[in-house]
């Protein structure tokens, strides 16, 4: 797991995309705050982070649409601001549908062959028919739903060496949104070298189709990893409630619940070898710690911090 | 990476996909606009039949006019929300900027063509309808002795020789729409000061002065010095015509080349939303 500040130089050695040390402010407020990450080929990578956080002006940045203050975004080497040939690997759908002056699928469709040079016009297709839209009426008398449903068919047929998708299931029904997922791993499957950047809000829902997962907050990262990496040190004990609290016992908890007579604790395990001892022991079940719960807990982590520092 | 592609640099910049969007966008507002024309010169054409009027035919012509009102909203049009539009792919802004002044030279000088083959067009209708009702349809000139046939060529070599010309006019104000809508779409406001305030306020700060001073010389002046007054102004008002008549084309040009470069830097700083 990389965490601000130990990541002075991005650490993967298969980066598609890279930020360097990036900054934006838009007035009073500190946007982006010398930012730094890589993110891996072949991955499908969730960001996530709280309202403000800075996801959407990251997203604007590696989409060349807003230049940083400091710092550089390289895509595949290349720096992205202005860059055809660097733009030219990038498909970006944004959390807001838009289709210009297209009035029809057929239109959109006919400018993404323009658009994306690696554009799959039957996949394209065959998609229409997984988000259930009409091929021939008008687009802005689609829903929210459908235009969101139709911007993901841009860019899962895009082909794009990197998609990336600002809250992709904003409008769509719990359905969809499971057969947006299902698409996005059998995508992986057909172009395996193919890489997603999903920012949402909906951690635990994208949670099932993450490879890593990149955390910021108030611009700055908070840590960023394979879905693994960021689980490991954290677990989840259910079982006796005495049990749980004997097991657990001097650790931080992440959260505590109580469920139908058992005791489920979230915590930061102290040690390594903590983990070994917990799921030995047969009184208790274990689990790893959902990432939404993680990114609450290290979010909050995080709050206290800077509240801290600025008593 | 996928297995990776070679592709030119027109490929990663995107032009086909420019050029496409402004093909759908455009095709749909000039082909509404010749269907205006269209529609409006055969309900001219058909009046005569069903009223006691005359259609008169002049001379054949390439609307520079519509073209120009036309070119002035689709250069607004295609700075604001299809550049939007194209830049949320991730496209990059020069593609974009190149794209879409492709895509409206194209569509403008499409549109002018398409103007003088409807004239074409309506000419030909005239003069085939002047032989038949000579009293309802009339192919003449106001000034000249030319008809028929003979006017129809005539008037279309001249169309000709002018269509260079008018081509060229129609691609430097297109520059300068173009400029404008980048400008609007970065700063609607100071734009708008700038296009309409600040001409006014030259012109409130130029005249003023020189109203009060003709209205302090005429307080004490003769009937000759304030005709000497009076020819003074029309002179300096005819020198300034005259100046507009004749710089005209090279102002024009040069407002378009410098258009060029000003449009890409001001499109190329604007934050996309």
């Amino acid at each position: 797991m990389q965490k601000n500040g130990e990541m002075g130089a991005p650490v993967a050695d298969k980066a598609i995309l890279r930020v360097n040390g990036v900054s934006r402010r838009f007035r009073a407020t500190q946007a982006l705050d010398a930012l730094s990450l890589s993110i891996p080929v072949g991955e499908i990578v969730g960001l996530l982070g709280r309202n403000g956080a800075g996801k959407s002006t990251l997203l604007r940045i590696v989409g060349g649409m807003l230049r940083p203050d400091l710092g550089q975004v390289t895509l595949d080497g290349e720096a992205v601001f202005n860059r055809a040939r660097a733009l030219g690997k990038l498909c970006i759908i944004g959390d807001t549908p838009d289709f210009g002056h297209l009035a029809k699928i057929g239109d959109l469709f006919y400018v993404c062959k323009g658009l994306f040079p690696a554009w799959d016009e039957a996949y394209a297709r065959e998609l229409i028919g997984r988000f259930e839209l009409p091929f021939n009426k008008r687009m802005k008398t689609f829903s929210r739903g459908m235009q969101t449903g139709l911007m993901l068919t841009v860019g899962l047929a895009s082909g794009a060496e990197l998609t990336v998708f600002d809250e992709p299931s904003l409008g769509l029904d719990a359905v969809l949104r499971e057969r947006f997922y299902d698409l996005l791993l059998a995508d992986r499957q057909r172009i395996p070298n193919r890489t997603y950047l999903i920012s949402t809000h909906l951690i635990d829902e994208v949670a099932r189709v993450l490879d890593s997962a990149v955390l910021i907050d108030a611009g700055h990262l908070l840590c960023a990893g394979t879905v693994s990496e960021l689980q490991s040190g954290y677990l989840s004990v259910s079982g006796a409630p005495d049990a749980v609290r004997e097991l657990t016992g001097g650790m931080v908890i992440l959260k505590e619940e109580d469920a139908a007579g058992s005791l489920v604790r979230h915590v930061k395990l102290s040690d390594p070898g903590d983990q070994t001892r917990i799921e030995a022991d047969p009184r208790v079940r274990t689990a790893p710690v959902g990432l939404q719960r993680l990114f609450v807990f290290l979010t909050e982590e995080k709050e206290a911090e800077r509240h801290a520092t600025n008593a | 990476m996928q297995p990776t592609l070679e592709r030119t640099w027109w490929q990663s910049a995107r032009l086909n996909g420019v050029l496409r969007y402004q093909w759908k966008a455009l095709s749909r507002g000039v082909g509404l606009v010749m269907l205006i024309l269209m529609v409006s010169q055969a309900i001219s054409f058909l009046m005569p039949l069903a009223l006691d009027m005359t259609y008169p035919f002049t001379g054949i012509y390439a609307d520079l006019g519509v073209t120009l009102v036309v070119a002035l909203i689709s250069a607004c049009v295609a700075a604001g929300k299809s550049t939007r539009f194209l830049l949320r792919f991730g496209t990059s802004r020069l593609s974009v900027w190149l794209g879409n002044l492709i895509g409206l030279f194209a569509g403008m000088v499409g549109l002018l063509l398409g103007t003088m083959l409807l004239s074409m067009l309506m000419g030909a209708l005239t003069l085939a309808m002047a032989n038949a009702m000579p009293r309802k349809y009339v192919f003449q000139r106001f000034f000249g002795e030319l008809e028929g046939a003979t006017l129809y060529g005539e008037s279309l070599t001249e169309a000709l020789k002018t269509l260079p010309t008018y081509i060229l006019y129609t691609l430097e104000w297109t520059c300068m729409f173009y400029l404008l809508g980048c400008c609007l779409r970065r700063n609607r406001a100071a734009t708008l000061f700038v296009i309409i305030g600040v001409p006014m306020l030259l012109m409130i700060l130029t005249l003023i002065p020189a109203v009060r001073q003709a209205a302090r010389v005429m307080e004490n002046a003769d009937d000759r010095q304030m005709m000497l007054l009076g020819i003074q102004w029309l002179k300096y008002l005819t020198d300034f015509v005259h100046f507009v008549e004749h710089e005209w084309p090279t102002l024009q040009l040069a407002g378009a080349v410098v258009s060029l470069p000003l449009s890409y830097l001001c499109m190329r700083g604007t934050p996309q939303p």
